[in-house]
C-alpha cells in the first residue's frame, strides 16, 4: 500500500464518493460540497492569473491601451445585479457588449459546418450505402414535419420509418454510453488497486 | 416459477456488487481475449502521424477534465508516444481550464517514461504546452492570426515562447504552420470550435463514447479525419504501437461489465413478461 | 436607456463581429505595427466579462449563507463549503498562484479523483437504470435493444470472441460500424440540423432585439 499523502487523499476522496452506493452519508456529503467549492476558487484563480493579471500588465499598462481599462470598469459593471434595484439595470451594458459580439461570430460562423453536413447528404446515389443513408436522412427529417403534410400517408409512412431511424441511432448511444461510463470506473479501479494497494495488473 | 416473476425486482445494491465484482476480477486475473483494431476510425489517425515527416508540428487540444479522464487520459498518452516515436513536433492547447494541468501531467508522466527508454522528448524543444487561454472560439480565431500574443506568449508553466526553440516556428497557426490538428474532446467547448472556425485543417479527434454517435455523422461528412473511440479507441492505438499499456489491461473487464448489463436487462424484462401476462 | 441602449449595443457589436468575420481585410488590419484592431477588440470584450470572476463566489455565499442563517437542513455542510471555497481562493489568490505547490497539491489529490469518480458512478446507475428502464414495450423498444446489444458486443472483445471481426459481416463489430456510420449518422444529421435551425433563430431573435430575457428582469 501506497504511504505517498497524496495518494491516501485520492483514495479517501474516491472511497468517500463510492460510500454513495451504500446510501447518502456524512463522507460522500463532505466530498460533493468540497468538489463545488474547489472547483469554482480554481477557476477564479485560473482566470485572475492567466487572464486578468497579464493582460491588465502587457496591455492597459505594458502598451498604454487606456481602452481596457474603461473595458474593466464596464465588467465591473456585472457587480451591480447584487446593488439595490434601482441600479441592477447597469449590469446590462457588458452583458449586451459581450452577448452581441459572440452572436456575430455565430451568425457569420455557424451555418458553414451544417452546410457541408447538407451538402455531404447529396452525395451521387451510387452505393447502397450513400442510397440507404439519403434515405434515413429523409425519413428523419420528415418526421419533423410538425406543420404541414401531416394528413399525407407518405409522410405519415416516412415518419414511422423516421422513428424507427431515430431508435437505432438512440440504440448506438446507449451502447456507446454503457461502454463510456464503465471506462471511467475502471480508471477509478485501477487508481485503487495499483496506486494505492500496490497491486500490479 | 413464483421467483422468475421477482427478476425485475433485484435490490440495487445487488446490481453494484456484482457490477463491482464483475468489474474487479478480470483487472486482477485478465482473460486475454483478442483486441480487433478498428479500420474506420482508429487506423487514421495512426496513419496520420505515420505519413508525417520528422520536425513537423501538430497542434492537440485537452477539452476534457477528470471526469473524462479515464477514457481521453489512456488516448492522449498513446497518441503524443507516437508523436515523440516519429519525432513529430507537439504543441498542446486547451479549451477547458478545468482539466488544463491534468492533460499536462498525463503529458509530462508520458515524456518521461519515453526520456527513460531513449526516445526525445525534451519540453521546449519536442512539444509545448501552451494551455488555457480564455475567450472562447473568438480566442482560437485569434490563435489563426497571431498565436504568440493570443496566449500571452507564455506557456502554462509561465515560460516565455521566446525561450522556446520550438515556438520560434510557430508565431502563426496556420496551414503552412500546422494544418493537421487532434481534439481530446469530453462536451463543449470541444470539436465545434475546430469544425466552425478551422473547417479547412485535418481535424482528427479523440472523444468519449458518449459522443461518438454524434461524431460518426462529422466523420462521414468529412469533417475529421479519424476519430479514437473511448477507451478501446485508446486500446487499439497502443497495440498499434506494440506498447501495451493500461487501456489494453482494462479492456477484459470492460466485457463482464457489458455482459453483466446485458444479463441485467435480459433477466428485467423475462420478470417484466411474467408479471404482464399474470395481469392479463 | 435602461433597455433599449444596451439593446442597441447588442445589435451593434453583433454587426461588428460579423463585418469581421466577412470581410478579411478587416479582420487583418493592423492598428500599428504587429497590433491587430480584431485581436484588441476580442481581448477587451473577454477582459471585461472575466471581471465578473467573483460572480460565482458571491453566488455561493449568498445561498450558503442563508442555509448557514436560517439553520437549514444540513447547513453544517454548508460552512465547510465556505471554508474550502474561500480557503482555496485565498492561496491560489494571494500564495503564489497558479505556481504554488499547495494549490496544484490540492488540485491533484482532491479535485481530479473527485470530479473523476463522481462520473465513474455513473457506471453503477447506468447498470441500475437499464435493469429498471430498458423494456420491452413495443417495436420501437425492440429495435433500440437489439442495436443497444450489438453495439455493446461489438464495443468489446466478448462480442469478438462470439462474432469475429474477420468472419461474415465483420461480426458484431462490422455491424456496429455500419449502424453508427449509415443509419445511425442520418438520424444524428437530420436532428443536428433541426436543432442548428431552431438556434439560429433564436440568435437571430436576440441579433434584432426581439427577445430581450438575456438582459434580466423586467422590474429594473
Amino acid at each position: 500500500m501506497s504511504t505517498d499523502p497524496q495518494i491516501l487523499v485520492q483514495a479517501i476522496c474516491t472511497l468517500a464518493c463510492y460510500s454513495y452506493l451504500i446510501k447518502e452519508n456524512f463522507a460522500y456529503r463532505i466530498a460533493e460540497y468540497t468538489l463545488v467549492a474547489l472547483y469554482t476558487s480554481y477557476q477564479i484563480t485560473r482566470l485572475f492569473h492567466s487572464f486578468i493579471k497579464p493582460y491588465w500588465q502587457n496591455y492597459a499598462i505594458g502598451e498604454k491601451q487606456y481602452y481596457f481599462i474603461l473595458m474593466g470598469a464596464l465588467g465591473l459593471l456585472l457587480y451591480t445585479r447584487y446593488a439595490p434595484p434601482q441600479y441592477r439595470w447597469l449590469a446590462r451594458y457588458p452583458i449586451a457588449l459581450s452577448v452581441g459580439w459572440g452572436l456575430g461570430g455565430a451568425i457569420a460562423r455557424s451555418p458553414r459546418p451544417v452546410f457541408t453536413q447538407l451538402m455531404d447528404v447529396m452525395r451521387p446515389l451510387n452505393t447502397a450505402n450513400n442510397v440507404l443513408f439519403f434515405v434515413f436522412f429523409m425519413a428523419v427529417m420528415s418526421y419533423f414535419f410538425f406543420t404541414t403534410g401531416k394528413e399525407s400517408k407518405f409522410i405519415q409512412g416516412s415518419g414511422r420509418l423516421g422513428r424507427y431511424i431515430m431508435m437505432i441511432g438512440f440504440g448506438t448511444a446507449f451502447g456507446n454510453t454503457v461502454q463510456g461510463r464503465i471506462s471511467l470506473f475502471l480508471n477509478r479501479l485501477s487508481f485503487l488497486l495499483t496506486d494505492w494497494l500496490g497491486i500490479s495488473i | 416459477m413464483e421467483w422468475l416473476k421477482r427478476l425485475d425486482s433485484i435490490d440495487p445494491r445487488w446490481v453494484y456488487v456484482i457490477m463491482a465484482l464483475s468489474l474487479v476480477f478480470p483487472v486482477l486475473k485478465p482473460i486475454g481475449l483478442a483486441i480487433s483494431i478498428n479500420k474506420e476510425t482508429t487506423i487514421p489517425v495512426y496513419n496520420w502521424i505515420e505519413s508525417l515527416q520528422p520536425g513537423d508540428i501538430v497542434v492537440g487540444d485537452v477539452s476534457f477534465s477528470g471526469g473524462s479522464e479515464g477514457e481521453l487520459g489512456p488516448q492522449l498518452q498513446a497518441w503524443f508516444r507516437h508523436c515523440m516515436q516519429r519525432g513529430v513536433k507537439v504543441i498542446m492547447v486547451a479549451q477547458w481550464n478545468t482539466g488544463e494541468r491534468l492533460g499536462y501531467t498525463l503529458l509530462e508522466e508520458t515524456a518521461e517514461q519515453l526520456q527513460e527508454e531513449g526516445i526525445p522528448c525534451e519540453y521546449g524543444v519536442d512539444w509545448v504546452y501552451a494551455g488555457y487561454k480564455p475567450g472562447g472560439t473568438t480566442l482560437w480565431r485569434q490563435m489563426q492570426l497571431d498565436f504568440w500574443e493570443a496566449c500571452a506568449e507564455t506557456d502554462m508553466l509561465g515560460n516565455s515562447f521566446s525561450d522556446l526553440p520550438l515556438m520560434q516556428r510557430f508565431k502563426k497557426w496556420d496551414k503552412a504552420t500546422a494544418s493537421d490538428l487532434i481534439i481530446f474532446a469530453a462536451g463543449d467547448p470541444g470539436v465545434g470550435t475546430y469544425t466552425t472556425y478551422f473547417p479547412d485543417y485535418n481535424i482528427y479527434v479523440g472523444n468519449v463514447a458518449v459522443q461518438v454517435p454524434g461524431a460518426m455523422n462529422t466523420l462521414r461528412a468529412g469533417q475529421i479525419k479519424g476519430l479514437l473511440a473511448g477507451l478501446p479507441g485508446a486500446a487499439e492505438y497502443e497495440l498499434l504501437l506494440d506498447k501495451a499499456g493500461k487501456a489494453v489491461k482494462l479492456m477484459d473487464a470492460q466485457s463482464m461489465g457489458h455482459a453483466w448489463i446485458m444479463l441485467l436487462v435480459i433477466l428485467g424484462n423475462i420478470g417484466f413478461y411474467l408479471r404482464a401476462k399474470e395481469r392479463d | 436607456m435602461k433597455r433599449e441602449v444596451p439593446l442597441a449595443l447588442t445589435f451593434l457589436m453583433t454587426l461588428l463581429r460579423f463585418l469581421f468575420e466577412m470581410i478579411n481585410p478587416l479582420l487583418n488590419y493592423e492598428i500599428s505595427e504587429g497590433v491587430m484592431l480584431f485581436s484588441r477588440i476580442s481581448f477587451s470584450v473577454t477582459f471585461m466579462y472575466c471581471m465578473g470572476l467573483f460572480m460565482g463566489l458571491i453566488n455561493l455565499t449568498r445561498v450558503h449563507g442563508n442555509t448557514i442563517k436560517r439553520r437549514r437542513e444540513h447547513w453544517i455542510y454548508s460552512v465547510w463549503l465556505l471554508i474550502v471555497l474561500y480557503g482555496y481562493a485565498i492561496l491560489g489568490l494571494f500564495f503564489g498562484g497558479l505556481e504554488s505547490e499547495a494549490f496544484n497539491w490540492i488540485y491533484d489529490a482532491v479535485i481530479v479523483p473527485l470530479d473523476s469518480t463522481m462520473f465513474s458512478m455513473l457506471a453503477f446507475f447506468i447498470a441500475s437504470a437499464a435493469y429498471r428502464a430498458f423494456k420491452i414495450r413495443n417495436v420501437e423498444s425492440l429495435l433500440m435493444m437489439v442495436v443497444a446489444f450489438i453495439v455493446m458486443l461489438g464495443n468489446v472483445s466478448l462480442g469478438n470472441a462470439i462474432w469475429g471481426s474477420e468472419s461474415w459481416l465483420g461480426g458484431f463489430s462490422g455491424i456496429k460500424d455500419w449502424l453508427l456510420a449509415i443509419p445511425n449518422a442520418a438520424s444524428q444529421r437530420a436532428i443536428g440540423i433541426g436543432v442548428f435551425l431552431g438556434a439560429y433563430a433564436a440568435i437571430l431573435r436576440v441579433a434584432l432585439g426581439l427577445e430581450k430575457r438575456y438582459l434580466g428582469g423586467t422590474d429594473w
